[in-house]
């Protein structure tokens, strides 16, 4: 039995991955988004067109919406994330949740991780090395684009949509029993929004806010400044078994898998 | 010993040529697989290994020197697989071979138990080794009777056991340490610091102790570790020459930022200081403080009287990665060669205590290629401080603090890819060697964990298959087949084997490690020992 609390901190926390298996009973679609619909006619586009619309964006700052709902009925869980996506750094803060990531490249193409975790004062580092040593070497264009690549490889281009945030391609298709509609802005690197539904559960990712400067007044992954964190080494988790904290951590670095893996 | 180890290889590599005209000569079928060896070379080796082993003598002077090498987590099984990778990096079979150590004369087994733990952690294991008592889990060079968490420095004083290394200082040897982990991490931090608690590596950590138990700011009186380094003893101060590892930041201000890694990379330490400065301004002029591969090089043992390296803000690189590091590092054979160098001249001797520290983080995230490329590292860097020692001199001890449910399994033939999947002798001469499979017909690798994030049964995060991360689910089911390996590429550096038992993260293990040693007092490695009695040994040799 699916546990739906942990649902929804792990699985909006990176990416968006698709594994949400174990949900029950069936739901119902999603219809009601406030933009004027056009028929592209690339209904039916496959895998290798719709691949090539994964790629890096520009610098934004971007507020989504995410909520969870069952049976059709008022949302049982939301929430507001951020994504401030800079060329080197992306950051990703779920101020309610207490949760936060940074995700760095260097000049040479290398990416380490930052995981903050506001509630617990813990800061967990990987550096490169690490992230390879895990197989959590997530591909840069996926932190940015918040979307998991593998939408991309699968789901059908239908139509097209003008959003407030611009043109949106409609992708739609079925990954591991879960029904996707993705609202893609081509021009950001961004969902517009995003609907997954698996049963009788519904995720839907809505894009709130966009900016091309980050807003003084936002959340930023270093908002615990002044507080007193712990940072520790990802490699030194499996010396702290006996650290509640260390299964927090490990359980979110389940969830990269998904994004990590189309790379091999 | 090491000669009929070098004459069985020789031998082996001149029968490669001949091999298939003597098994030709009875057998009607050529095996598929086997080794290149004939009878006579098997029966020639044995016999050249008794008369070696007749002319071995035991070493009874006292040492002037001890090197005690540890790898961290480096039970038999790591050697066993380390040492038939390495073979095979060499275009060898693999099983024929020798790590360097494993020619060593003298070999024992460890007992790895700590006071309160039957499968122990690094802090009382390496305790053990350093002070002749077994200790508490999580703690380092402090008596059992100590509480946990004990952050009173006085307590702390009165418990503390004096190390080799502090007792080497006091008898006036040089010393040194190194480590490609942090070199505040347990194993090098219990040949000089006194805690209760491993973890507490800097300030900062010891700041997040007292909030998150609402201590007062600053009750706990007990200086962090890499303090303990810098302000060690006179007699430390003035015999620790060279300290070499990672853990940069653990002796730099939140105010400075990292001089490697740049950007928004600093120091953690809330206190403000920079203990790395304070190194090089406590000593004698010429002291250095280095932090990259270029300063390493520049650093010339007969003109640095006092060597403090940090290569990285944690941990060193593994082996694997080490050429992607950003400012260069040092191998571990590097730094054991500059490490000797800077002692080796000390006419009363020296003690060194090297750490091969990444075989266990290989180890607990699942990574049998990293975790035995390490150790393959580790055995090249014990080789070279053999070559620059005389064995009549320096006492060399190789041994672990403990072992990791690492396995190696199934019947695969001789030669077969110590990372690949198993396939057997095939059951007739001539006949193709196919994969072996399971009882429901699956492939499966030879090298496996007991337990740890490889677990390939469905959970409510992923479905059944293999695991390529550290998955730790809220719950998992038991699989109803095996992932199937088949078009699975498992000598890739990232492959995760399977793992028994779902954990976080993979465990040590509680069974015996080896210890290997050569020169004066190493005949006094035998048989089944408490792992404390490794100090014993040192004392012994050292006539403490």
């Amino acid at each position: 039995m699916h546990k739906f609390p942990l649902f929804l901190l792990l699985t909006v926390a990176v990416a968006f991955p698709i594994s949400s298996h174990g949900h029950q009973a069936a739901g119902h679609s999603s219809r009601g988004h406030q933009a004027a619909e056009h028929s592209t006619g690339a209904a039916g586009a496959y895998a290798p067109q719709t691949a090539a619309m994964w790629k890096e964006g520009p610098p934004v700052a971007a507020r989504f919406g995410v909520s969870i709902s069952r049976d059709g009925s008022r949302p049982v869980a939301q929430e507001d994330w951020y994504l401030l996506r800079d060329l080197q750094r992306i950051e990703r803060v779920r101020p309610d949740a207490g949760l936060a990531e940074i995700w760095e490249r260097d000049d040479r193409g290398e990416v380490s991780l930052k995981r903050v975790f506001g509630n617990d004062s813990r800061i967990v580092e990987y550096v490169p090395g690490e992230l390879r040593a895990r197989q959590m070497d997530v591909p840069w264009e996926s932190l940015g684009s918040v979307v998991d690549p593998r939408f991309f490889a699968t789901l059908k281009r239908t139509r097209t949509v003008n959003t407030r945030y611009g043109r949106a391609s409609v992708l739609r298709g079925s990954i591991a029993g879960e029904r996707i509609e993705l609202w893609w802005l081509d021009a950001l690197a961004l969902p517009a929004r995003v609907i997954k539904q698996q049963q009788n559960v519904r995720v839907t990712i809505n894009l709130k806010t966009l900016h091309f400067t980050t807003p003084e007044n936002w959340p930023r992954a270093d908002m615990m400044e002044g507080r007193i964190f712990e940072t520790i080494d990802v490699a030194d988790l499996g010396d702290r078994h006996y650290d509640p904290f260390v299964h927090k951590v490990e359980s979110l670095d389940a969830v990269l898998q998904g994004v990590a893996s189309p790379r091999r | 010993m090491r000669k009929w180890v070098n004459r069985i290889t020789a031998t082996f590599l001149v029968a490669t040529t001949l091999s298939g005209l003597s098994m030709l000569a009875y057998a009607e079928t050529t095996p598929t697989v086997g080794g290149p060896e004939s009878v006579q070379d098997w029966w020639r080796a044995g016999q050249e290994f008794i008369r070696e082993s007749q002319h071995e003598r035991d070493v009874r002077r006292r040492a002037k020197n001890i090197i005690l090498f540890v790898g961290d987590g480096m039970g038999v099984s790591t050697v066993t697989a380390a040492r038939i990778l390495e073979g095979q990096m060499k275009n060898g079979m693999g099983e024929e071979n020798h790590l360097f150590f494993e020619t060593f004369p003298n070999v024992a087994l460890s007992k790895t138990y700590s006071w309160d733990q039957q499968t122990s952690d690094s802090a009382p294991t390496m305790t053990a080794m350093v002070t002749g008592y077994k200790g508490r889990e999580g703690q380092l060079s402090v008596n059992h009777t100590t509480t946990r968490y004990e952050c009173n420095a006085n307590v702390i004083a009165s418990k503390s056991l004096q190390t080799i290394l502090e007792q080497a200082a006091h008898a006036g040897k040089a010393t040194g340490i190194v480590s490609t982990a942090r070199i505040t991490h347990a194993t090098p931090a219990a040949n000089y610091a006194h805690t209760a608690m491993r973890d507490w590596e800097s300030d900062a950590e010891i700041r997040a102790f007292e909030a998150a138990n609402n201590l007062p700011a600053n009750s706990c009186t007990v200086r962090d570790i890499a303090r303990q380094l810098v302000e060690s003893s006179p007699a430390v101060k003035k015999s620790l020459r060279v300290v070499l590892g990672g853990g940069r930041s653990y002796f730099m201000p939140e105010a400075i930022v990292d001089p490697e890694d740049g950007g928004n990379n600093r120091g953690r330490r809330k206190d403000g200081r920079d203990l790395t400065k304070e190194w090089v301004q406590n000593r004698e002029q010429g002291a250095k403080f280095v932090f990259d591969k270029a300063g390493f090089d520049a650093a010339h043992a007969h003109s640095t009287p006092y060597l403090l390296g940090l290569f990285e803000r944690s941990h060193m690189e593994y082996e694997a990665d080490r050429s992607t590091d950003r400012g260069g590092e040092p191998s571990l054979t590097e730094m054991t060669e500059k490490a000797i160098r800077m002692v080796n001249d000390d006419h009363q001797g020296f003690y060194l205590q090297i750490e091969g520290g990444r075989i266990d983080h290989a180890h607990h995230a699942g990574n049998p290629y990293r975790a035995l490329t390490d150790a393959i590292e580790f055995s090249n860097a014990i080789r070279k401080a053999y070559e620059m020692t005389d064995p009549d001199e320096t006492l060399i001890i190789v041994t672990a603090d403990h072992s990791h449910v690492f396995t190696i399994a199934g019947y695969p033939h001789r030669g077969n890819p110590i990372l690949g999947k198993v396939r057997e002798v095939p059951d007739r001469d001539g006949q193709p060697a196919t994969l072996a499979k399971d009882l429901v017909g699956l492939p499966y690798t030879t090298l496996g964990y007991a337990n740890g994030p490889g677990y390939t049964g469905a959970s409510d995060v992923q479905p059944a298959g293999t695991k390529t991360f550290p998955h730790t689910p809220a719950s998992a089911t038991n699989m109803a087949i095996r992932p199937d390996l088949t078009n699975v590429d498992t000598t890739a550096q990232a492959f995760m084997p399977e793992a028994t038992v779902p954990l976080n993260s993979e465990t040590h293990a509680g069974e015996d490690v080896a210890i290997y040693a050569t020169g004066p007092r190493s005949h006094l490695f035998r048989g089944v020992m408490e792992q404390n009695w490794i100090y014993h040994v040192m004392r012994e040799a050292f006539n403490f």
